[in-house]
């Protein structure tokens, strides 16, 4: 009896340590959005910045229902990792990461100083003209409103 | 001219093995500070480039999308030394929404810094998908294009590279090997001084070993493959018709007869991905008429 009262105990710590483990993951993208619904089409709650961690309630297909703060919502699996990223305080770009066997390059080996000492080495190199690509950011509605009107329907359950 | 004869038949050889379409589309003059491009392929980068094409090793999916997006950095500001952005807001946008609305039915919608689309201002037909979303497409790859479907194509196959990091694959393995050396000599700390020095030097290197594949050599056959099978999975889920990819192939083949330039002459013809597309389509619908569309298409891009 005793023996079996163990292994109970056991196996629900071990579930229990498991699950908590499962639950938090990490934005691993500069900005991830938290929208009210699987689907980017959806409202936006929230945006959660680079490194912050979230609480996984629920997966969907490609979505997961999160938890940040007191907002539950919707982000892409592809915005979020399980390894580990922590900030140094100055920043996303300052951040260093903790090494472990399977994120041995995370964080130290290519961020903003490495491109800093590039573009030292490479004065020619033109990186306004990619800033400023970079600053052109299409809102989802525009793009919702672009495939209406121009009759693009999905062949294939649309937009993932 | 002994390096001519050495030269000359290897890239031959390379054009037989390599028949991506930067094989097909890429005119070598990507000359950079960083000692990329040499204007033709040497020895050296042919023995490179096989060995990334037989995939030396995984390091690069240890890469977080952050360091991607700074690699994707660098290799698309390096490519916009020769090749200057075209200056045209309507168009710039029209292909930036068009190409948002495939990104997000991609297999990757979320990127570091987001999907980036740029049109650069030359005749020649080209296209580079650097890592982290960043895609570059000439006017001349856009007048390959007929139709917003046809356009469609062209972006959700570079989406595809991208989405399967085909670029970073192209970093040679002695890159990670250099890199994690210089890792394994620090703790969890960001890099000092010479340690940073260091870690610039392989991120040049590993800059190089990308555009030197995007801008000379293209990738191998089996990634193109990749790449256009992605497109078609992406252009099904927007609702784009992935006949499309083939009609522009058909143009592109017309053009690129037409284009003495480069290696155009010499670069095997996109009628063998219009065959391999074809297999995988199955039944080709004929691209239907969409008068919104086509009159939008026209409006952006006419004329350029």
């Amino acid at each position: 009896m005793r023996h079996i009262t163990m292994i109970a105990i056991v196996t629900m710590l071990a579930t229990t340590a498991l699950a908590a483990r499962a639950k938090t993951m990490n934005v691993q993208v500069r900005e991830a959005q938290v929208r009210q619904a699987p689907g980017f089409l959806s409202r936006i709650l929230i945006s959660v910045p680079y490194t912050e961690p979230v609480t996984v309630l629920e997966e969907k297909e490609d979505w997961m229902r999160v938890q940040t703060g007191s907002t539950e919502g919707w982000m892409h699996h592809t915005a979020l990792t399980t390894k580990r990223l922590k900030l140094s305080g100055a920043g996303p770009d300052a951040q260093t990461t903790v090494s472990s066997d399977e994120q041995a390059l995370a964080g130290k080996g290519f961020n903003s100083d490495v491109e800093k000492q590039f573009k030292e080495r490479n004065a020619k190199v033109d990186f306004a003209v990619v800033d400023k690509m970079e600053k052109l950011k299409i809102p989802v509605a525009e793009i919702q409103a672009f495939l209406k009107k121009g009759d693009v329907v999905p062949v294939e359950g649309g937009a993932k | 001219m002994i390096t001519e004869r050495i030269i000359l038949p290897t890239i031959l050889v390379l054009a037989a093995v390599f028949t991506g379409c930067k094989s097909l589309e890429v005119v070598t003059k990507v000359t950079t500070t960083v000692g990329v491009a040499t204007g033709t392929i040497s020895a050296e980068q042919a023995q490179s480039i096989d060995r990334s094409a037989t995939a030396v090793g995984k390091a690069f999916e240890k890469l977080t999308p952050e360091q991607e997006y700074y690699i994707g950095r660098s290799v698309a500001a390096t490519i916009l030394v020769d090749y200057k952005p075209f200056d045209h807001a309507a168009a710039t946008r029209y292909i930036n929404t068009l190409g948002m609305a495939l990104a997000l039915s991609s297999d990757k919608p979320e990127t570091f810094g987001g999907w980036h689309f740029l049109i650069m201002d030359t005749d020649e037909i080209n296209a580079f998908a650097a890592p982290g979303g960043f895609i570059l497409l000439s006017r001349g790859m856009l007048h390959c294009c007929r139709s917003e479907d046809e356009l469609a194509a062209v972006l959700a196959h570079e989406i595809g590279h991208v989405q399967r990091e085909h670029g970073l694959r192209a970093i040679n393995s002695s890159r990670w090997t250099s890199a994690f050396t210089i890792l394994g000599t620090e703790a969890a700390k960001n890099l000092g001084g010479q340690q940073l020095a260091e870690m610039t030097t392989v991120f040049e290197g590993s800059i190089s070993d990308v555009t030197s594949t995007l801008a000379n050599s293209g990738y191998a056959r089996k990634l193109e493959r990749e790449a256009d099978a992605d497109a078609v999975v992406i252009l099904q889920r927007v609702g784009y018709n992935p006949t499309g990819l083939i009609n522009m192939l058909g143009e592109m083949s017309r053009r690129l007869e037409k284009d003495t330039r480069g290696f155009a002459k010499t670069h095997p013809d996109p009628q063998d991905r219009i065959k391999d597309l074809k297999k995988l389509i199955g039944t080709v619908t004929p691209e239907a008429e969409h008068p919104a569309r086509q009159a939008r298409f026209n409006t952006a891009l006419g004329g350029i």
